[in-house]
């Protein structure tokens, strides 16, 4: 396997063989991110592919510090995002939100992550991307305030709206599975 | 993964179960994005490596025998030569004494009646063989005795200019400048010591002439064969002279009229597109298609017409394997037709993809692939015509021709992939349908290999040819060349395809006399 540096030298000098390996060596966890922001797969292949025409573009900056892993899932974000807001998806997000539970629906732990991403994708936009933002991709709320051009609060209470949702999905998910037990 | 102290368990949960998830990618993917991102091909070096050292390696020889033969002689105008043949067993040396050639040169020659009517003779029988490269006659001492004398070859001239003899190489017109010091420091030619200069002419005999031939095959021209023992010599020349003589002492660089051989040819089939083939059912198909390596083994037989002119016939085996994918797509795309080498799925296949994605066409791209393994077995019966220009022991030229085959496919190994939708479940609750996002992959594998098409075909054959003669029967070739099909292509879909397949051959000869 070609490692890292010359995979990238391999990318700046336009080789496809190295786009190529890049490609495949990314794409796989570059899909399910996209996924998770777009909600639909259609989207989220048309994000992939915009993500690393944008990654092969902007390769040259990339100064090896951190690993290219996270730096190709930042710019994946980045694009995830832009695409969103291009298509005006999250639109006007508002604060009028406060928070109660924090406990975890039971059976959470034996779902998959194919169950995982449909609740997710079930989330209203704005909802969807803070709750990724946040929770899976780790920025805090002063820099999804930044990105997405809201305030801090705004971000909390639209967290908390996801968790809320995801929340009652899970417990009525699991209800139906009861249900389906019985009979 | 970020860690964060009084964080909500839930998503904790999430980001261990989704952050690191990884699934597989469609393949159509990829497609869109090298569309439209700026690359480079990368040559494979070792692809062209080797008959590229070998076209430097003919040049460099032919350039080196060029430069030889552009050298100024150091004795102006002498080239007629006297030949040393045997009267009496295989080494003799004649007595010689100053001669006047034809052109007023002085040379050396048997005085004797004898060899007035072989000179006499040979000189209106009038062999091309006997002249050298400026018109002069060979003059032969004793030739009636000679096996030599039939295929002049050895030219030995003299002379005495600023204290140094010259021997003029058989079969070349270049000439070896050679100090006494020399010649005299080998010791087995004690002949040549005991001519008196004022002759003019030097006779080394038939061992070291046979010796000498061999060497130099191997040998530049810028050395004096290094003859050691006059005892090997002479035990050599008697198993070598028979075989090698009709060889060594052509001054022809041709070999003989006929040949046989083997060859093998590798070569890297392409299935090229034709631009604008109307095909309803090709136009809502996204192809790929990956060829393999073709190898191939055939004997062949040449003859020599006339002259630089040579046939050649061969019956060949070859065989390459296929693998064709294509997927079903209700989009219009614009058609792109790329040849060329792609190190997409490995180093050597080479993808002729006739279809250009963008982000918009793979939004509606088609939920169904499918991948068959075809094998072509070809039994090819080329006849090629050559004309080579021949150099010493190298030649190179040109070759064209036609290629009768026997082309049998076999498919199989059927790989169906379907796209199965999965109806969504409305997580949230609500009974409002959501659209289909996800799809599960299902793939089987079907029938194995079987013969489904058998015909003949026709193929035009162009190739760059050089060989080389590294015993006196025997030479190698190697050619590079392309040979195209120009029947129709049946697969995919009847579309107008042509397989073009360049490659190389390295063969062996045995040239029988």
């Amino acid at each position: 396997m070609t490692d890292e540096k010359s995979l990238i030298e391999g990318c700046l000098k336009g080789y496809e063989s190295y786009q190529y390996e890049l490609y495949k060596r990314f794409a796989g966890k570059v899909l399910p991110v996209c996924k998770r922001y777009a909600g639909s797969r259609e989207d989220a292949e048309d994000y992939l592919q915009e993500a690393f025409i944008k990654v092969f573009e902007k390769l040259h900056l990339y100064r090896f510090e951190g690993s290219l892993e996270g730096w190709i899932r930042k710019t994946v974000v980045h694009i995830c995002l832009n695409k969103l807001r291009s298509r005006k998806l999250y639109g006007d997000l508002t604060d009028d939100f406060q928070v109660m539970d924090t406990a975890v629906p039971d059976g959470i732990q034996n779902m998959t992550e194919q169950d995982l991403l449909a609740l997710i994708a079930g989330l209203p936009v704005g909802y969807r991307t803070v709750f990724n933002l946040y929770a899976i991709d780790g920025y805090d709320h002063a820099e999804i305030a930044e990105m997405l051009g809201i305030s801090e609060s705004t971000s909390r209470s639209q967290l908390a709206k996801a968790r809320m949702v995801l929340r009652k999905a899970l417990t009525e998910k699991k209800t139906n599975y009861s249900h389906a037990d019985k009979a | 993964m970020l860690i964060r102290h009084n964080e909500d368990d839930l998503d904790k949960v999430f980001r261990q179960k989704l952050y690191d998830v990884e699934e597989e990618t469609p393949l159509h993917l990829w497609e869109g994005i090298r569309q439209r991102v700026p690359q480079r091909k990368r040559i494979i070096v070792w692809r062209w490596l080797l008959p590229l050292l070998m076209l430097i390696g003919g040049a460099a020889v032919w350039a080196s025998y060029s430069y030889v033969q552009s050298l100024p002689s150091t004795a102006q105008g002498v080239s007629t030569a006297a030949i040393a043949a045997p009267e009496q067993g295989l080494v003799q040396h004649a007595t010689l004494t100053p001669y006047k050639a034809q052109d007023g040169h002085t040379i050396s020659h048997d005085d004797s009646p004898a060899f007035t009517s072989a000179a006499s003779t040979k000189m209106n029988g009038a062999e091309d063989s006997s002249r050298t490269a400026d018109g002069t006659h060979l003059i032969l001492a004793g030739e009636e005795n000679s096996l030599l004398s039939k295929e002049t070859a050895r030219q030995v001239a003299y002379t005495k200019s600023n204290n140094r003899k010259e021997i003029t190489r058989p079969g070349s017109s270049s000439q070896k400048v050679v100090p006494i010091r020399d010649i005299e420091e080998h010791e087995p030619l004690t002949q040549i010591k005991q001519q008196p200069e004022e002759t003019g002419a030097m006779d080394i005999g038939i061992s070291e002439f046979v010796l000498d031939s061999l060497w130099m095959r191997y040998d530049s021209l810028y050395q004096i064969p290094q003859i050691e023992e006059r005892v090997f010599a002479e035990s050599l020349e008697k198993e070598v002279f028979a075989n090698t003589l009709p060889y060594i002492a052509s001054p022809s660089s041709r070999p003989a009229r006929f040949s046989v051989g083997a060859y093998y040819t590798l070569a890297q089939p392409m299935r090229v597109v034709r631009n604008g083939a109307a095909d309803a059912a090709y136009t809502n198909l996204k192809h790929r298609t990956d060829m393999h390596l073709a190898h191939g083994v055939g004997v062949q037989t040449s003859y020599r017409l006339f002259g630089n002119w040579e046939i050649s016939g061969a019956l060949e085996y070859q065989r390459f394997n296929e693998r064709h994918r294509w997927s079903d797509t209700t989009m219009i795309y614009e058609r792109m037709y790329y040849i060329g080498y792609d190190t997409t799925y490995s180093e050597t296949d080479i993808h002729v993809i006739p279809v250009l994605l963008d982000s918009l066409v793979s939004q509606s791209m088609s939920v169904k692939e499918q991948e068959v393994n075809n094998r072509y077995t070809n039994i090819q019966m080329p006849l090629i015509l050559r004309w080579s220009h021949y150099h010493k022991n190298y030649s190179i030229g040109l070759e064209a021709g036609a290629v009768l085959h026997l082309q049998s496919i076999y498919k199989g190994g059927f790989t169906n992939v379907e796209w199965i939708p999965l109806i969504p479940t409305n997580p949230i609750g609500t009974t409002a349908p959501l659209p289909v996002t996800e799809y599960q992959y299902q793939s089987k594998t079907t029938a194995p290999l079987q013969q489904v098409y058998k015909d003949w075909r026709t193929d035009l054959h162009l190739g760059i040819h050089q060989s080389y003669r590294f015993a006196s029967h025997w030479s190698a070739s190697l050619v590079l060349q392309t040979r195209m099909m120009l029947n129709k292509d049946d697969a995919p879909r009847q579309a107008h395809h042509r397989i073009v397949q360049p490659g190389v051959r390295v063969g062996l000869n045995y040239y029988i006399r």
